[in-house]
């Protein structure tokens, strides 16, 4: 390290790669993927225009999971669709992540007793983060995306291993 | 003489043997018809009367049978008119009104989705909410849902 230091300019600084924040790339562009499954949708949807500016965060929807980082499963979740979210969340590569939005994703909400609707779609995917509500506003989402980010500024590894 | 009972005056000149009768209940006049001439009744309602569009096709479950309701529109007239006909509740099965208006096909697979009544001569008489692998029917009142699907719990 020493030969190399001095041949660069002052701004360039070396490290090792596990003290540096690993993860830095992938939680200022948290790209998720342009889903929803209900109501929330649309708060998720505004939280996404202008107004609350997702993409100051680095975050802009993704039309496929394959390009996909962040799944948001914004509003209910039938047991019909839990498949369909089983199959996308299986799409997504590596390293993937998962913001429960809204009563109804986290626990079955208002629908809890019905017997089309899954009581919380941690009962089939892994979640990371829930967001409280019915619906959620964009802040209460932000505030989950930060929380997100937050968890992903602590995982020490370069190469998180399969869940 | 209002134009419920001139509609029924009518229809009783064309087709004499059918039973009917008019009832007057909730906010629109009732007509009740007999199971095996409802789509001929229906067809002449819409030929004859002018009630041009369906605007609503369901069922109810009543505990011993099953009713189906069929809301018509007219616009010419401005008038809506109710037609009721009773299904038998072990085996509920009745023609298909999708010839008279085209519009019955989506609500008869609905109706056949949550009630399982089965429409004879319907086109694609498969269900349109519920996963096509869903066992029963959900708004019969003696309805209970399988304990899983697809390995996930169903919480009833």
């Amino acid at each position: 390290m020493g030969l190399l230091e001095h041949k660069l300019p002052e701004n360039v600084f070396f490290t090792k790669l596990d003290q540096l924040t690993m993860r830095w790339g992938l939680r200022n562009s948290l790209w998720y993927m342009l889903f929803a499954t209900a109501c929330c949708a649309i708060e998720l949807m505004q939280t996404g225009m202008s107004r609350y500016d997702f993409d100051r965060f680095g975050m802009i929807p993704r039309a496929t999971p394959r390009q996909s980082d962040l799944m948001i499963v914004a509003g209910t979740v039938t047991y019909k669709m839990a498949l369909r979210i089983k199959r996308l969340y299986g799409q997504m590569p590596e390293p993937k992540y998962v913001i429960s939005m809204g009563s109804c994703a986290n626990c079955g909400g208002g629908f809890v007793h019905s017997y089309s609707v899954l009581n919380g779609v941690d009962k089939i995917i892994p979640v990371d983060v829930y967001v409280p509500g019915c619906p959620p506003r964009p802040e209460a989402l932000m505030e989950g995306c930060m929380k997100l980010m937050e968890k992903i500024d602590q995982e020490p590894r370069l190469v998180r291993s399969a869940r | 003489m209002n134009r419920i009972e001139k509609i029924v005056k009518m229809i009783r000149k064309e087709e004499p043997e059918v039973l009917l009768r008019t009832e007057e209940e909730g906010q629109f006049p009732v007509l009740r018809v007999e199971r095996d001439r409802v789509v001929p009744v229906l067809r002449l309602l819409r030929d004859d009367f002018g009630f041009e569009s369906l605007m609503c096709e369901t069922a109810s479950d009543r505990g011993d049978r099953i009713d189906l309701i069929y809301h018509l529109f007219s616009t010419p007239h401005r008038e809506t008119l109710v037609v009721k006909t009773v299904l038998s509740r072990e085996k509920p099965q009745v023609e298909t009104a999708e010839d008279v208006w085209k519009s019955a096909n989506w609500y008869e697979r609905e109706i056949f989705d949550l009630f399982g009544v089965e429409f004879i001569g319907h086109s694609d008489l498969v269900r349109i909410l519920l996963p096509q692998d869903w066992v029963g029917h959900p708004l019969r009142k003696d309805y209970r849902p399988a304990p899983e699907y697809h390995g996930m719990k169903i919480e009833y």
